[in-house]
């Protein structure tokens, strides 16, 4: 404790120091918030730049933007934002002037009634190295089984894959689900599936923006090996009161928000309507469960007490629940969820030093009950994290801009199991974590900016204190054109015990004495162009290491009585791989191309005769295509093309037979050569949209879709399942998704 | 400059094509052998493995020719003892010395030398034997308020807890005497003798509190009951050759935390083959289950 302490002291000093040392600023400043004009929602990293110049900025988590070091004159202020008319301000700068400009962008298709989008060559979004932004519009557009879901549109990126057509989980970069941190309004989310994995717990009618940084991030987020998905819920519409409505074949949604005296406010609701279909089905198919529903509420409260504070808190909580009579005398019941809260002050202590304060709170619980003939299998197992996090960002010289900020939280994990009323595991692990940052963004002339940062973590269960140091590198040779280099280090205190073909079972376990944390270097190099207008083209390559990999001993069959490092393989991998982005955001047809090429391997003690092997989700070559084709004002369509590898799988070469002292049978071990040294076909689909907007009986608007996934009815195949009781034994094929139709009626008023 | 793109390209795609080929099947010797502490040796079994896709047979895949003994060793290592097997079957070797016993918490290796293959060895530490002190009931309702418990004397292995099965053999293994849950199961063409066996798999005795006489409780789930009737209730304590290729062998083709269709071979303690030569130590008693289900 007392370590970091220090050194979080001495971070802190050489911040202080820094801003000290800066001389009195006599150039001018220019500040302010950019919002939606349509709802007044703020624009998260939007672009500003003085015309003429090399200045720019971005704005930040908050909406908030700050260019400072403006020589007086005059200038032509530009603000840009992606789906949003262009804004230009003329402005004159007298020396040490601070202007505050709040900027409201007006949506294109308010502006100019058709829906040919204007593109400007100008116009770049903050595309920084590893990051990218995933509009709630794509998610809503995409062709989706049953519904409309944030983390299948995210899998479209180049860079992230899925394990499967059934699973939301996110592998990105060659990591697992459990190497990306999900933060909801800043809160760690800590199994955001619904329907056991197939969908996310993301209600996209609540969801404002969507930051997915696959590798390579800043320092002032840590936590996981891999990357992270920054969400935020929708602050509300401060103009107007508004809503949606949404009737769809799995879950319907509704939405309100709204202004108030002092701001604004979001509440969006969604639930399955699925019950009706399995009433229905009930009695004369097999296997239907006699209850099944999920649910989540997001909601979000904005207080704007004057321009310099403003409050927000924000909320989550949903929940799946399942009872399921596998057959008499054998039932499954499961329940689990999340919940979160978060509180969030952001105060604007100067023209130059901008900060928030955010206390947050997650709840994640699984409860299983499975009874089988009369013996009952229990599970209770809880996440509670606690936490306070605060950032600054200071403005210090013109060139040099230093964030620092804070995260201390306490987690308590506790999982109890029992078997036949007797209790088999009951583990409560309580750990204080605790990190602290500093980040240096410098402008090191006119088009070199070098952001360079570290973060100390110390985490005490195992009593850990580490230190990564991160560094970026952009260099814009010519307009248009940005090079990109990016090194960190990253390490991951926590593990997730976890099944890719079902999340409702889900376990984290962390670190503790003997099991030291896993930790991994990323090296990332990238290239941003826009070669014209409306055209948008990244390149990057990464190599990434993971070492140190503790995860549950996938062949424990009981953990009683042992030794918590017991429970755990240790491991080792790599990843490496380029990614394309081709993207064309203007015009009647729109959309855009990812390819990733990339490998990834794992290695275990006493697993594989510890070689390197890919798992399930390597694939080599991923390509997904995204086109949108507006016909009319009323209709559009929407095609999304997606082609893999095949994933690694590992094939059956022999048998053998011995005889079962402790049962009736015989067991059938199976002969394998290397683990996942075999693929599967290769994975193709297409799945296509359609919308058409009309009115709803003058009251809203109204969007009717009809969606078809896997259009061609390609038989994508999951796994192969083995047959052993057959003899001679049978490999048989474990398809993926059918073609399925989908239909969504949605009323926005 | 073309030849240094394609020698990049080149690079690139043998990078992304690291070599991990697939393996060729192998015939493999396979050996079976479950013996018990304090018993008589119990007989080796040798055989071959065979292609995935062919009818296995196990006296097609029988290992004949094969010289086959085990040895009883000293705590030094030294071999105090040599047990000679002769083939009584095809693939089937048993003790010559039809009194032989195995002595519990003693070390033990098996031999086999076959023509023009290495010598195939296996070693197992046989776990101490234990007995049952006390049993709260000989006949039981099913799923009545009272269930079946007995306290054990602990046994012994070397390095770590016990590790314990539990399995119960049905005396009568008839339809009409299933209990309703493998009633439901048991589809009307299943062979019921399938059934007349049931296990619970590895169970720690991490699980169970030791009693101040350093006995412990094992309580008997009702899951273990198929049938009605006499059952033999036997409880067993394994080794780390038992420990192993039960606990490998049950997730390997799924049920664990890995993904569907990555399987790894079973963890077995065999050189030059695979298979188990394990033991375990075991006790026997016997209870009666009636179906008189109390009204709930």
């Amino acid at each position: 404790m007392n370590r970091f302490i220090r050194v979080a002291a001495t971070l802190a000093a050489l911040w202080i120091g820094s801003a000290v040392s800066a001389t009195a600023q006599d150039r001018a400043i220019l500040n302010g918030y950019v919002t939606d004009q349509a709802n007044g929602e703020t624009l998260l990293f939007a672009n500003i730049i003085l015309k003429g110049t090399t200045r720019g900025a971005n704005t930040n988590t908050s909406g908030y933007y700050r260019l400072v070091g403006i020589p007086p004159g005059t200038y032509t202020v530009q603000f840009t934002y992606v789906g949003y008319r262009t804004v230009e301000r003329e402005l004159t700068f007298a020396e040490g002037q601070t202007i505050r400009l709040d900027v409201a962008l007006e949506p294109e298709g308010n502006v100019l009634g058709e829906v040919v989008v204007e593109a400007d060559a100008e116009r770049e979004e903050a595309r920084n190295i590893g990051a990218a932004r995933v509009q709630t519009q794509l998610i809503r557009e995409v062709p989706a089984v049953l519904q409309a879901d944030v983390f299948r549109s995210i899998q479209l990126i180049p860079g992230v894959k899925s394990a499967n057509d059934f699973s939301s989980g996110l592998y990105i970069r060659g990591g697992g689900p459990d190497q990306t941190l999900i933060l909801l309004d800043r809160t760690t989310v800590y199994n955001p599936s619904h329907f056991f994995g197939f969908f996310s717990t993301f209600n996209p009618d609540a969801i404002k923006d969507v930051r997915v940084y696959k590798g390579g991030y800043p320092a002032e987020y840590g936590g996981r090996l891999g990357s992270v998905i920054d969400l935020y819920n929708k602050d509300g519409n401060r103009n107007r009161m508004g809503g949606t409505l949404s009737l769809g074949m799995l879950s319907s949604r509704a939405m309100i928000e709204g202004p108030y005296a002092r701001g604004s406010y979001m509440l969006a609701v969604r639930r399955s309507t699925i019950e009706p279909i399995l009433a229905a089905l009930r009695g004369s198919v097999e296997n239907i469960p006699r209850s099944f529903y999920f649910y989540d509420v997001n909601g979000k409260v904005n207080a704007d007490l004057d321009d310099r504070n403003k409050l927000n808190l924000a909320f989550y909580g949903g929940e799946d629940n399942v009872d399921f009579p596998a057959a008499d005398d054998l039932d499954l019941l499961l329940k689990y969820g999340n919940r979160t809260m978060s509180g969030t002050w952001t105060h604007l202590f100067s023209d130059r030093m901008f900060g928030n304060l955010t206390v947050t709170g997650s709840r994640y619980f699984n409860r299983p009950v499975f009874d089988i003939g009369g013996t009952e299998i229990t599970r209770s197992n809880d996440v509670y994290d606690v936490s306070l996090k605060g950032d600054l960002d200071r403005a210090v010289t013109e060139s040099h801009n230093i964030s620092v900020g804070f995260w201390a939280g306490n987690l308590v994990l506790t999982l109890d199991d029992t078997f036949d009323g007797m209790a088999t595991t009951q583990s409560r692990i309580q750990t204080t974590y605790m990190s602290a940052y500093v980040q240096d963004t410098w402008k090191w002339g006119p088009r070199t900016t070098l952001t360079s940062g570290l973060r100390l973590n110390r985490f005490s269960a195992g009593d850990y204190l580490r230190l990564e140091p991160r560094v970026s590198l952009e260099h814009a040779p010519e307009p248009g054109l940005r090079l990109q280099a990016a090194y960190g280090r990253y390490y991951q205190f926590l593990t997730l015990i976890t099944n890719e073909a079902f999340s409702g079972f889900d376990v984290w376990l962390t670190t503790d004495t003997g099991v030291p944390p896993a930790w991994g270097d990323q090296f990332v190099l990238g290239l941003k162009a826009y070669p014209a207008d409306g055209w948008n083209l990244e390149v990057e390559t990464y190599y990434r290491t993971m070492r140190d990999l503790f995860e549950l001993e996938p062949r424990l069959n009981d953990t009683a009585g042992l030794d918590y490092a017991e429970l755990f393989r240790r491991g080792r991998g790599f990843a490496y791989g380029a990614e394309i982005l081709v993207q064309r955001s203007q015009g009647r047809l729109n959309g855009f191309v990812g390819y990733t090429w990339g490998t990834t391997r794992r290695r275990f003690e006493n697993y594989n005769q510890e070689r390197f092997f890919p798992p399930k989700h390597d694939r080599i070559h991923d390509l997904n295509v995204v086109a949108n084709w507006h016909f009319n004002r009323r209709w559009k369509a929407t095609g999304v093309f997606s082609y893999a590898t095949g994933q690694a799988y590992t094939e059956v070469l022999g048998r053998t037979q011995v005889g079962d002292p402790f049962g009736s049978g015989t067991i059938d071990p199976v002969i394998v050569g290397k683990v996942n040294a075999s693929r599967l076909p290769a994975y193709h689909r297409m799945d296509i949209g359609f919308t058409r907007t009309g009115t709803f009986f003058g009251w809203g608007t109204a969007e009717f879709q009809i969606q078809f996934i896997n259009i061609y009815s390609r038989r994508n195949i999951w796994f192969y399942n083995y047959d052993l009781e057959k003899n001679p034994p049978t490999k048989s094929e474990i398809p993926l998704l059918p073609f399925i139709p989908t239909l969504t009626y949605t009323v926005q008023f | 400059m073309r030849n240094l793109i394609a020698s990049g390209l080149m690079a690139v795609s043998m990078a992304a094509c690291l070599p991990y080929g697939q393996d060729a099947y192998r015939e493999q010797i396979v050996v079976e052998s479950w013996q018990t502490a304090d018993s008589l040796l119990a007989p080796v079994k040798l055989s071959r493995t065979v292609p995935f896709g062919e009818t296995y047979d196990f006296a097609t895949a029988a290992v004949t020719d094969a010289d086959v003994r085990i040895e009883e060793l000293a705590a030094d290592g030294s071999v105090a003892a040599t047990f000679v097997y002769l083939p009584t079957a095809p693939g089937v070797y048993t003790a010559a010395d039809p009194g032989a016993r195995l002595r519990p918490a003693t070390r033990y290796r098996l031999r086999a030398d076959m023509p023009g293959r290495a010598t195939l060895t296996a070693e197992t530490t046989v776990p101490d034997t234990f007995r049952v002190v006390r049993r709260n009931a000989d006949v039981l309702a099913y799923q009545g308020p009272v269930q079946f418990e007995a306290d054990l004397s602990r046994s012994f292995y070397p390095g770590r807890q016990n590790i314990y099965i539990i399995s119960t053999e049905a005396a009568d293994p008839r339809r009409v005497n299933l209990v309703p849950l493998y009633a439901q199961l048991a589809e009307e063409e299943d062979d019921l003798d399938d059934l007349r066996r049931v296990s619970s798999g590895l169970i720690n005795e991490g699980n169970y509190e030791v009693n101040a006489d350093n006995t412990i409780t094992l309580r008997f789930p009702w899951i273990a009951v198929a049938f009605y009737g006499e059952n033999t209730v036997t409880f067993h304590t394994v080794d780390d050759n038992v420990y192993d290729f039960i606990r490998s062998a049950t997730v390997q083709l799924g049920g664990g935390t890995t993904s569907p269709g990555e399987i790894e071979n079973v963890i077995d303690h065999v050189e030059n083959g695979i298979g188990i030569f394990g033991s375990t130590a075991a006790v026997k008693l016997r209870i009666t289950v009636t179906d008189a289900v109390p009204a709930p």
